[in-house]
């Protein structure tokens, strides 16, 4: 089957069944958060990109179970199934549910792993509670420089205004699928992405927001947890590794050719192996 | 006293339960209808907790975040998630209520377990008449497949336009667009309610229930017509029709319809 027919027929639908594991909530400042645990072993939390929610990790999550590791998927609150915050928050407001979230499960502490958005979270979760934090993994960590924050903080937010036409779905469907992946995902990845954008609803740039607004810089300057950085050379956000790697040439450094915002959705394997290699050697270190 | 709603998780026979629930008074399981979940119930359900009851909404196997049924889904199956909840929230007896396919539903426990029902309301749910129900039964439908996501997108535009068919009060674009954002995540168990209550024959449940029961429903709503079917069954139901209401009765008529409930309930 060529490339063009796999992204034609794909495989069928199966919502947010694709996603296993045990669902609950955790009680947090920010209100009820949504998780998913799959997995026995060293735990691990992943941190989502806005405006997705856990289903970015649901073909991941499998894979590190087969490896020892019990992931966490969370729902940054305002997105998926976590409640929406009464106000804009700050990442370090978004970290700070995080403990909650590992003690309403019975535990200690946890890798952490952040995708974009998720990274400055995951960053943000190992400044603060260091004492809470196994290791570090940032993808596509959002590090720009206080100019560059500014600017993106003057961007309009997005329009979800919905046409009858449904045209606010098809349009979003085409930018995510041209613009953003630059038809390099695969249709069920991109769908997730517009399913997300709309069901996190008008508030979704709470998200960036918190993102650009978040001196990331500092708190990476001050780390303590050993971290692994990962970077797809097709992602928008390839160029900050560099910045951090500059920044704490400490740190691990996976690089893979290629690959999308959606990368951990469509190609799971690669992501899960080099997570798994770098947690399971932390977790053998710690002991 | 403003009573948020909570959410949270029951173990049932096909994995676990989701449910949204407010206040602490007299207990009310509410079944939403087939491409739906508990989230359509959120508009009334503070109210209702305001007058001293307990709403407690519940996602059918499939919808929301509940898991899937084992097997072909049925009103049958359905209807055996009602009682981990009602266990989970350590109540004897409770009242229920559904719409449309939830009705169903909620007319299946009921006459299962009279003895834990106390009132029954149910909107709009699907009759047939006999000679209707009988050529379903000879030829069952069976599950429809939902397009996968393809390149162009179509297939988001394709369930838009079917949404945007469903009977409506007044043109709503941004009511629409809310219930299908918050629906379209399931999108492959869009029909299996539906076709769960055309392959049910609800006629031996309805003539057989002993429990007090309001039918309540918008006069606009797509299954109103059916109302006269449950007549000829049981004249001795309560009947209260809502004007300007339809599909979307909870966010048309809120105060309306929480009233109705109230004081059948109560």
């Amino acid at each position: 089957m060529s490339t063009t027919e796999q992204k034609t027929h794909g495989r069928g639908w199966s919502g947010l069944h694709v996603m296993g594991g045990r669902k609950g909530y955790a009680d947090t400042p920010l209100g009820q958060v949504h998780y998913r645990v799959l997995g026995e072993g060293t735990p691990l939390l992943l941190l989502h990109q806005t405006p997705w929610f856990s289903i970015q990790y649901a073909k991941v999550q499998p894979l590190l179970a087969e490896n020892g590791i019990q992931s966490i998927a969370v729902d940054t609150p305002g997105f998926g199934f976590s409640d929406l915050p009464a106000a804009q928050p700050s990442i370090e407001d978004y970290a700070d549910t995080l403990p909650y979230v590992l003690d309403t499960l019975g535990l200690n502490s946890a890798a952490v792993a952040g995708f974009h958005t998720g990274a400055s979270i995951a960053a943000a979760f190992a400044h603060r509670y260091a004492d809470r934090t196994l290791c570090l993994i940032l993808d596509g960590a959002p590090l720009y420089s206080e100019e560059e924050r500014e600017h993106r903080l003057k961007q309009p937010h997005w329009d979800q205004t919905p046409k009858s036409d449904g045209s606010h779905l098809s349009d979003r469907f085409m930018f995510i699928r041209d613009v953003i992946t630059k038809n390099d995902a695969q249709p069920e990845s991109v769908n997730w992405s517009v399913l997300s954008f709309f069901m996190a609803g008008e508030r979704e740039y709470y998200g960036h927001v918190a993102a650009f607004s978040y001196d990331m810089a500092s708190a990476i300057r001050k780390l303590t947890t050993p971290a692994l950085v990962i970077s797809h050379t097709g992602d928008s956000l390839h160029f900050a590794a560099e910045r951090i790697l500059t920044m704490r040439p400490d740190f691990d450094y996976r690089e893979f050719e290629g690959g999308t915002s959606s990368v951990t959705y469509d190609d799971p394997q690669p992501w899960a192996t080099a997570v798994v290699d770098f947690v399971k050697a932390e977790a053998i270190a710690e002991r | 006293m403003k009573m948020p709603i909570r959410r949270g998780y029951v173990d049932g026979p096909f994995g676990q339960v989701h449910y949204r629930f407010a206040g602490n008074g007299t207990p009310l399981i509410l079944c939403h209808h087939g491409p739906s979940s508990s989230h359509m119930f959120e508009p009334a359900m503070e109210l209702l907790a305001a007058r001293d009851m307990m709403p407690i909404a519940i996602d059918m196997p499939g919808c929301g975040m509940s898991d899937r049924v084992t097997g072909t889904p049925s009103i049958g199956g359905y209807a055996q998630i009602i009682d981990p909840v009602r266990r989970y929230f350590d109540l004897d007896t409770i009242s229920l209520l559904g719409i449309h396919t939830g009705g169903n539903v909620a007319c299946e426990y009921a006459f299962q377990a009279p003895e834990r029902v106390r009132s029954l309301v149910l909107g709009a749910p699907m009759v047939l008449s006999g000679p209707q129900i009988e050529e379903r039964i000879a030829k069952p439908t069976g599950p429809v497949l939902m397009p996968p996501a393809v390149a162009d997108g179509s297939h988001i535009l394709s369930l838009w336009q079917r949404r945007m068919s469903y009977p409506i009060a007044e043109e709503n674009v941004e009511l629409v667009n809310f219930h299908f954002c918050k629906t379209i995540a399931n999108w492959q168990t869009f029909f299996d309610g539906t076709n769960a209550s055309l392959n049910y024959d609800i006629r031996p449940a309805l003539s057989g229930l002993k429990v007090p029961t309001l039918i309540l429903s918008g006069t606009l709503d797509n299954q109103f017509s059916y109302t006269e079917n449950i007549k000829s069954l049981r004249p001795d139901f309560q009947y209260v029709a809502i004007e300007d209401a339809s599909g979307y009765i909870i966010d048309e008529q809120t105060s309306a319809w929480v009233d109705s409930v109230t004081s059948f309930v109560l």
